[in-house]
């Protein structure tokens, strides 16, 4: 089942689409990486998907209902940037507001979760470092025990320590729950290790969206004399491709290919692939249930 | 929902009951106080008078600034009711819960609406009974004093309520707390002032009209085109509306021909042989409540347009 689904997707601020088309599927228990340069949308869209924007062209089904409504929202937590907090509230009375506002809410998880971090419940928010600020913000979020989690930049303006440990906190409790998560980053070394699926959003429009194993092993990265290059080109699906003096590196799309001897080809990580793609916003690799679902 | 309002705004809510409790208390002993210095035995006479105004004077000059108060409800209560979660990004926070927004929204706005209207209430009632200690001076006529008629009754509460909801859309419209303060202070005190300075209360119902010849005695009742002359000569507390000089057709005269016997030696005498009529417009007393209710209507619908653009724009 797909946890996430949204068809056709556009939200347009005045005259420019900040989104459009955009369609995507995840199926449950992923993580999700969303990545794309700043104003790609990356944020429009994360917040049609948690009911704070409605769609001005197409729709968001997120665990097979409506976006935004009381039933979903109890079922979906958000993380927004810059994590707010209410900056006058201790940390008991985040733990509070969160009991009040959610019918779900496991109040033992939070407790449990803070004093493993050693954060103290008396202490007012405003007062904490930006890290214990996040690991506040996500408690709130988790204690939601929510089947869908959203984050947008939730590494954003965090130590190098600080965003390792949130990240940590994060995947022990995707292990624990099982619960799908997309969390939106325009850092794609932050995300190599944790997530298992990617969409990129470029310039309002979805590049990728697909499995990151299945990705990485459909993209070759390609090296080879640039005389020979535009022959592989007109035979290989070619996402980037540059060239230096006598040299041309390409990514192509391609399991493996057979090449002349002069080549050399290797796979691609993530971050290889996402500049790829983002060099180059014509090209597009929608694979599974995107294509299943349109 | 309850929680979190009173969580956010308890400062606000704690500040203005304590300011009305101290207010009512204040109140409460000068009326006492008034009570035994000038005995209620005593017959109408000047000394009497006299005693009453001073001791009205004595709490009646701070009357002014009781504009102040709305003005702090729509600074302090309504303003950040939305501005400062839009300023912070704390909207996303709140906004995302399993509450959706229209409860969100719905729960603060009658909640700190029902809560300002109480305390305006309790404010207006307290300095209604407290005016009503001074009730045979010219100054306490609830209606004619026009500081009064704002600051008793359930005026009050109405501007109250008002400047909470001018305060509550600045901030959903500008979304910046500063804007939406000055914005709020702007509005407010801009329609506040209008209503003083526009006599927009003397609209409010057609006055009562009486006309006479101008007295045959010279000197007798008085100056004809002064205020407090005139009032004398009307029943205790009217409002003044208009007063003048009718021709014989019934049309008030042009300024030339209220002056044209100015240089005469008696005046009234000279208007009389003109054939020129006195007249006075005026609001009895008693219209008191039906005025209160007008503008506590008009502030009202006022106050729910602003909710609702409030409740549009987030």
């Amino acid at each position: 089942m797909n946890v996430l689904a949204t068809t056709g997707l556009g939200k347009r601020y005045r005259r420019n689409w900040a989104l459009k088309e955009c369609s995507v599927s995840v199926p449950a228990g992923r993580v999700v990486a969303l990545v794309g340069p700043n104003g790609a949308g990356k944020t429009t869209l994360l917040h049609m998907i948690v009911g704070l924007l409605s769609p001005d062209e197409g729709n968001v089904t997120v665990l097979g209902k409506p976006a935004g409504t009381r039933e979903t929202m109890s079922r979906v937590a958000f993380l927004a940037q810059d994590k707010p907090l209410y900056e006058g509230f201790s940390v008991a009375d985040m733990l509070r507001f969160g009991a009040h506002m959610n019918t779900r809410w496991d109040d033992e998880l939070a407790t449990r979760r803070l004093a493993e971090l050693g954060i103290p419940l008396d202490r007012k928010v405003g007062r904490m470092s930006g890290g214990q600020q996040a690991q506040v913000a996500l408690t709130v979020a988790l204690a939601k025990r929510p089947e869908l989690l959203v984050l947008d930049e939730p590494l954003a303006n965090l130590d190098p320590l600080a965003r390792h440990e949130v990240m940590r906190g994060l995947m022990a409790a995707v292990a624990e729950s099982g619960m799908t998560v997309v969390l939106s980053s325009h850092v794609v070394s932050d995300l190599e290790d944790t997530c298992d699926w990617l969409v990129v959003l470029n310039q309002g429009r979805v590049q990728v969206s697909g499995a990151i194993e299945d990705l990485l092993v459909a993209h070759r990265l390609l090296t080879g004399p640039a005389e020979l290059a535009d022959g592989v080109a007109a035979r290989l699906s070619v996402v980037d491709d540059s060239r230096t003096g006598r040299q041309a590196t390409m990514v192509v799309r391609a399991g493996s290919p057979t090449l002349d001897p002069r080549w050399t080809s290797r796979g691609v990580n993530l971050e290889e692939l996402v500049l790829a793609y983002l060099r180059r916003p014509d090209a597009a690799a929608l694979s599974g249930p995107v294509l299943a679902g349109a | 929902m309850v929680w979190l309002t009173w969580r956010q705004h308890r400062v606000q809510l704690l500040v203005a009951a304590a300011f009305v409790v101290v207010v009512g208390v204040l109140l409460f002993v000068h009326a006492s106080r008034t009570g035994t210095l000038v005995a209620p035995s005593e017959p109408d006479s000047v000394r009497r008078r006299n005693l009453l105004d001073s001791q009205f004077g004595q709490v009646g000059r701070f009357l002014l600034f009781s504009a102040a108060l709305p003005a702090l409800i729509g600074l302090f209560w309504g303003t950040p009711l939305l501005a400062r979660e839009y300023e912070r990004g704390t909207h996303l926070l709140a906004w995302t819960q399993s509450v959706p927004r229209q409860a969100w929204l719905g729960v603060k706005l009658a909640g700190l609406g029902a809560a300002v209207t109480a305390a305006g209430l309790v404010f207006g009632f307290a300095i209604y009974a407290w005016a009503g200690e001074f009730a045979p001076t010219r100054s306490a006529g609830r209606l004619a004093n026009q500081e009064l008629f704002v600051s008793t009754g359930i005026v009050p509460a109405a501007w109250w309520l008002f400047a909470f909801a001018v305060g509550v859309a600045a901030g959903a419209v500008f979304r910046k707390l500063l804007t939406a303060m000055a914005v709020t202070l702007g509005v407010f005190f801009a329609v506040y002032i209008g209503v003083f300075n526009t006599d927009a209360r003397l609209h409010y119902a057609t006055p009562v009209h009486v006309e006479e010849t101008a007295p045959a005695d010279r000197g007798e009742p008085l100056l004809i085109n002064t205020r407090s002359g005139v009032e004398d000569r009307l029943p205790g507390g009217a409002l003044m509306a208009a007063t003048g000089w009718l021709d014989r057709g019934g049309v008030p005269l042009s300024n030339a021909e209220t002056w044209s016997c100015a240089s005469t030696s008696d005046y009234l005498a000279c208007m009389r042989d003109k054939g020129y009529r006195w007249f006075a417009e005026y609001h009895p007393a008693d219209r008191y409540w039906r005025f209160q209710l007008t503008e506590a209507g008009a502030l009202l619908v006022a106050a729910l347009a602003l909710g609702a653009v409030a409740w549009r724009r987030s």
